[in-house]
């Protein structure tokens, strides 16, 4: 089988330069842009990507390669995502080069060269299962530890998350200190910036914890949990992992559980003392649904006009009353822009008074 | 016989109207009840670390008196500030909407609703002025009680929660009036309540996450489908532990 080899960079082909390099067979010469587009590239960038370990942008060549020379890190942990894959590659073929990098070898060009997928796990796991010998991969001869890190993240962020490998990217990323902050992270991953935080968060785990999650031992639901401990209980619990003891759901969620009531004790002492002072909760007398303030002020009311009842003097001029007024006086006013400050004051005004008439009636007994 | 109970009045709130299917959790308005203030948490209370309660209401069982609550978070874009949902409670009760897959059979009759509001606690309390009047009369929370116990204000407690109300700016106002000689009084609308506050200026960026109210339960509502049936695995949950509940169409 022929080698089919390409070179190119990601921005000269979204020119669509390289078309007709797409029909060639054998060495095509790379496109001389690369000083000219990396000095067209904003300061911000170019300042990431030095911290990146990029001094220029990422070259790749396009190859068919033998899948017997491709290392899929964490192979044995998806074997139900590969079955899913190779239906779909038996059916259509595989759509999407997977990224591989040179992982033993004297050059790309070594027949006896081993190559370590970076991105597209699952897609060769599924190639090797559909019964495929050669693959055309993407192949980049060298990654710096942390651009390695961000192409797995930018590969996985946007699909569903192989959230170990990803989280193992991510650690790669933070311990090789290139500083990038969650913001700059999430705008180069195009992803929301929420979603870097709870990565960051799993990954600043203590390593024994990370290290119980690396090898499958722990869930994501229980990783998640593990994230909302204190530093504290994390300790605790990354010191029983390298005493070699399971960190199991259970025992996590327990800790978490009691992490909580602790917390929770200073309202504990305020609910105790409530009970130390009974509430006066006594049903409404009429028996029946109780109404609202407003509904029994606007019972009261009867007459449709807004005028004050005659027959009461102004003296006994009660809360009811006055609230049946402004009630009755604020469903006349016209809506209009001129009255709605009118209208909103009386409805405040109303509901302060209903507020009012809630409050427990004081009594003088007389004897 | 139907027993009666205090119900929360079914108005349009800050969260908008209620939805059919749903499973409301209430604390009813009662003449005879107990003032609102009793039930509030002053100072209010952080949140104990590692509880995510954000859109996951939660239950909770005191290990003290071994009655289990209900732990719900008040999201701020309903009610931007925590004196909204205090205010609309004032007038209309309480109503929250819970997930009916809760294990609603462990709360009983005085289990409370525990609530959360982003903006709860005043974390600036120590260099602004104390609030003119703490509605829950505790001693030096407020320039009152530092007058009568002829105290500077610099031996103030706090956070006091109603020092939230000061520190709202005069920006979030519906309306403005403006007083000769005196500082403004602003009304600020949330769903059907209006309330009103005076602002002092102060700064409200120092507001956090907090535990501000523990109200009782008086009962649940449930929300009427079009055809009249209601959530009927919650009724019988209901039901099962005794609880009060009625069904709704509002």
């Amino acid at each position: 089988m022929s080698i089919h080899m390409m070179k190119h960079t990601p921005q000269a082909s979204q020119h669509g330069d390289l078309q007709n390099e797409d029909q060639l067979f054998g060495e095509t010469t790379p496109h001389d842009c690369i000083e000219r587009e990396v000095s067209a590239q904003d300061e911000a960038l170019l300042a990431l990507m030095k911290r990146l370990g990029i001094e220029s942008p990422l070259t790749y060549e396009t190859r068919y390669l033998p899948i017997d020379r491709l290392i899929i890190p964490g192979e044995k942990l998806m074997k139900s995502s590969a079955g899913q894959f190779q239906t779909n590659i038996q059916l259509v073929g595989l759509l999407h080069a997977p990224l591989v990098v040179l992982e033993q070898g004297q050059g790309i060009d070594d027949p006896e060269a081993i190559f370590r997928v970076v991105a597209g796990r699952r897609r060769v796991a599924g190639a090797c299962r559909a019964g495929l010998t050669y693959i055309e991969c993407r192949v980049y001869d060298a990654l710096s530890p942390q651009m390695r890190a961000l192409i797995v993240l930018s590969e996985n962020m946007h699909r569903s998350p192989a959230w170990i490998e990803e989280l193992k990217a991510l650690v790669e990323l933070v311990d090789g200190g290139v500083g990038m902050t969650d913001t700059e992270l999430a705008k180069s991953l195009g992803v929301p910036v929420t979603r870097v935080r709870e990565q960051l968060k799993l990954a600043h785990l203590p390593p024994p914890l990370l290290g119980q999650i690396f090898a499958g031992r722990v869930s994501l639901g229980t990783a998640k949990q593990l994230v909302r401990l204190s530093k504290t209980q994390q300790a605790f619990l990354a010191s029983l992992a390298e005493m070699g003891e399971e960190i199991t759901a259970e025992l996590v969620e327990h800790i978490l559980r009691r992490q909580i009531s602790t917390g929770l004790a200073p309202l504990q002492e305020m609910l105790a003392q409530h009970w130390e002072e009974p509430t006066m909760e006594i049903i409404h007398s009429n028996g029946n649904q109780a109404m609202s303030p407003h509904e029994s002020a606007s019972a009261d009311q009867g007459a449709s006009g807004w005028e004050l009842h005659p027959e009461v003097p102004a003296e006994e001029f009660s809360l009811s009353h006055l609230l049946s007024a402004l009630l009755a006086f604020e469903q006349q006013l016209p809506q209009h822009q001129e009255t709605a400050r009118a209208r909103l004051l009386t409805k405040a005004l109303c509901q302060e008074l209903e507020i009012l008439q809630r409050q427990p009636a004081k009594h003088t007994t007389t004897s | 016989m139907m027993i009666d109970f205090p119900k929360a009045d079914p108005v349009e709130r800050g969260c908008g109207e209620r939805e059919q299917g749903g499973v409301y959790a209430e604390t009813g308005l009662s003449p005879y009840g107990t003032p609102l203030e009793f039930f509030l948490i002053d100072p209010p209370r952080p949140l104990p670390e590692g509880l995510d309660l954000i859109n996951k209401p939660q239950l909770w069982e005191d290990p003290a008196t071994g009655i289990t609550h209900l732990l719900i978070w008040i999201g701020s874009e309903h009610y931007q500030w925590c004196s909204d949902y205090i205010e609309e409670t004032r007038r209309f009760g309480a109503s929250r909407r819970i997930n009916p897959n809760l294990e609603l059979s462990r709360l009983t009759r005085e289990s409370r609703m525990i609530l959360a509001h982003p903006r709860a606690i005043n974390t600036l309390w120590q260099e602004q002025s104390p609030p003119q009047e703490c509605q829950k009369h505790l001693p030096r929370h407020d320039a009152a009680s530092l007058a009568f116990l002829n105290s500077d204000s610099s031996q103030k407690v706090g956070p006091c929660l109603f020092k939230l109300w000061d520190v709202l700016p005069q920006e979030t106002a519906t309306e403005v009036l403006e007083l000769e000689g005196e500082s403004p009084i602003c009304l600020r609308k949330v769903g059907s309540t209006i309330y009103q506050y005076r602002p002092t200026g102060e700064s409200a960026e120092g507001l956090q996450p907090g535990l501000f109210a523990a109200l009782p339960i008086t009962g649940f509502a449930l929300i009427q489908y079009d055809d009249g049936s209601v959530n009927e695995s919650a009724k019988a949950k209901l039901q099962q532990a005794g609880l009060n509940f009625y069904e709704t169409d509002r």
